[in-house]
């Protein structure tokens, strides 16, 4: 049987709704988990993921381009939680750090442990927005320098003296030293 | 790895294994309703238009209920102004953000916060104030000597670097990008292009890589989500802007005119970048429409002797002025063809900006720059 346009045209857009949700049940969940490490906060968190995935999903030239998706939404996540932050008074900043502590991971079960990390998350949430959004992408994503700088929109150099000034400021709000670490 | 880096790693990850994210059936069930209403309009606006059948199934098909809830009023509703608000003396320049709308006033060197109910909720001054444009959670304004500020649209307090001061002329023209940039651009007549919040290290004035800056004279910048442009109004030549992250941080690099030879042109050229198109208007009302997934061009002739481009409320919108007369008109077009639809409005008082307010709706703004007022407007039966 020949298909007429209009069914091909149907076809093709259940097809593409398939693998948007497919794409949309991939991504969800890791793209919360990075939102929420940037922003320590879960409900701003899917508010942004939410609004980079529709944004992503919704433009046909985008679709057109599956193959690159995860990278535009990496990039769609970590601008709008950049966007989030700017758009935060100090004060509710401090409300986030309050929230946060609160929200500390029971998986270091060493009191000392802990308290060091809680420390720590503080800290990480007080970075400015782009040291932030490096040392997640570094120290939680894993990703190369190259690539941090592409999703940030600057340059390699600019990547690695955000990360070094991130740690030199960390290491401060802990009392700790960088110990000479050359990334 | 230091002790500072394995902390910094097990910290993040052992808290990103703690938060557990909102259900996921629930979220995809937002996300599809989400989509839909996004992809909705367009559908629409192609079935209202063309009225081709096949384009009505597909939207059928592809919205059901949806289109049917969303489609948009298509015809003879008339627009029509529902107040004026007196602002400081010649309002040039009009954007609207979160807190209301911003309004640049140059011969009082202020820029003014209008609420949404009409009363002025905070005034700034700001020497030969002439541009205005809101987003990203600030209100970037720029005066006489490239002086350029923001304002916090959360505490309305003026954030005042040093930064902000190093445009080298008159700013013509600022655009704020979307999701892929967050970057707030200015162009001013000396060929300056500047990403404000991502400015070079040595916070230069950069004109586009790879093009002789005193040839350079920008008129207008606009983006959207994926792309800024720039448009040589004068030359009638647009630059497609990238900050290329592996040169110069934050400097804009253009990759080159784009073909558009028959690009409308002249000092009052404007720019919108709306609808997966770009708009470009020129002298005599002349507009194109360039289709950026089909490379189709569409001319629509607007009238008047220039046209300000703004889009809201699922329309592209044109202010037309006349070039020594104290009317303009506010003309609705259709963002998928270019065609006008529906009446325009006249307006007196010289009308010079336009900015639609759709993020708070309440309609559309327009400053009467010899009236020293802004015109609120919207269709008489309520509706935008």
């Amino acid at each position: 049987m020949i298909e007429s346009g209009v069914e091909l045209g149907e076809r093709a857009e259940v097809d593409r709704n398939e693998e948007v949700a497919s794409l949309f049940r991939r991504h969800y969940a890791p793209m919360c988990r990075l939102a929420y490490v940037i922003l320590g906060d879960a409900g701003a968190a899917e508010e942004v993921v939410m609004e980079a995935l529709v944004k992503t999903f919704s433009g046909w030239r985008r679709i057109k381009d599956l193959d690159r998706s995860e990278a535009y939404l990496k990039r769609a996540v970590v601008n709008g939680c950049r966007s989030k932050i700017r758009r935060k008074s100090i004060e509710s900043r401090a409300a986030v750090i309050l929230r946060s502590q609160a929200q500390t991971s029971p998986f270091a079960t060493d009191p000392d442990q802990r308290e060091t990390r809680r420390e720590m998350w503080a800290a990480i949430q007080m970075l400015p927005e782009r040291q932030r959004a490096a040392v997640v992408l570094f120290y939680y994503e894993d990703l190369p320098e190259a690539e941090i700088a592409d999703i940030l929109q600057c340059s390699i150099g600019t990547v690695k003296s955000q990360l070094f000034k991130a740690r030199a400021k960390l290491g401060r709000s802990l009392g700790l030293t960088d110990g000479g670490a050359d990334v | 790895m230091s002790d500072i880096e394995t902390l910094v790693r097990e910290t993040l990850r052992s808290n990103a294994s703690a938060y557990v994210p909102g259900d996921l059936a629930e979220a995809e069930q937002t996300f599809v309703a989400h989509r839909r209403r996004r992809r909705a309009y367009r559908f629409a606006i192609a079935a209202a238009a063309t009225g081709a059948a096949a384009v009505v199934a597909i939207a059928l098909v592809s919205t059901q209920d949806i289109v049917k809830q969303d489609a948009l009023p298509v015809g003879s509703q008339s627009l029509r102004v529902i107040d004026t608000v007196p602002v400081p003396a010649e309002p040039l320049a009009i954007s609207a953000g979160p807190p209301g709308i911003w309004v640049a006033s140059r011969e009082a060197g202020e820029v003014t916060l209008v609420g949404r109910d009409g009363e002025i909720v905070r005034s700034y001054g700001l020497p030969g104030a002439s541009e205005i444009v809101a987003g990203g959670a600030r209100a970037w304004a720029g005066g006489q000597s490239g002086h350029v500020v923001a304002y916090d649209e959360e505490t309305l307090e003026q954030i005042d670097f040093e930064v902000f001061n190093n445009m080298s002329a008159s700013v013509v023209d600022m655009a704020v990008g979307g999701t892929m940039h967050g970057a707030a651009w200015s162009v001013d007549s000396a060929g300056c292009v500047m990403d404000l919040t991502n400015p070079g290290p040595d916070f230069d004035c950069n004109a586009p890589e790879g093009f002789d800056p005193e040839e350079l004279q920008p008129t207008d910048v606009a983006t959207d989500d994926d792309e800024t442009w720039l448009l040589d109004g004068e030359q009638g030549e647009l630059y497609q802007l990238r900050a290329d992250p592996g040169v110069n941080e934050g400097r804009a690099v253009g990759t080159g005119p784009v073909d558009l030879p028959t690009t409308p042109r002249g000092k009052y050229a404007d720019l919108l970048v709306a609808a997966d198109a770009i708009w470009v208007t020129g002298e005599g009302g002349n507009m194109m429409r360039f289709d950026l997934e089909t490379g189709e061009r569409t001319y629509t002739e607007l009238g008047g002797d220039y046209a300000d481009l703004a889009t809201g409320f699922r329309w592209v919108w044109a202010l037309v002025g006349f070039e020594g007369a104290d009317r303009g008109t506010v003309v609705r077009i259709d963002p998928e063809t270019g065609e006008v639809v529906g009446e325009e409005l006249t307006l007196s008082g010289k009308p010079s900006d336009i900015t639609i307010d759709g993020g708070g709706a309440s309609g559309i703004w327009v400053t009467l720059r010899d009236a020293n007022e802004v015109a609120r407007i919207e269709f008489e039966n309520g509706d935008l």
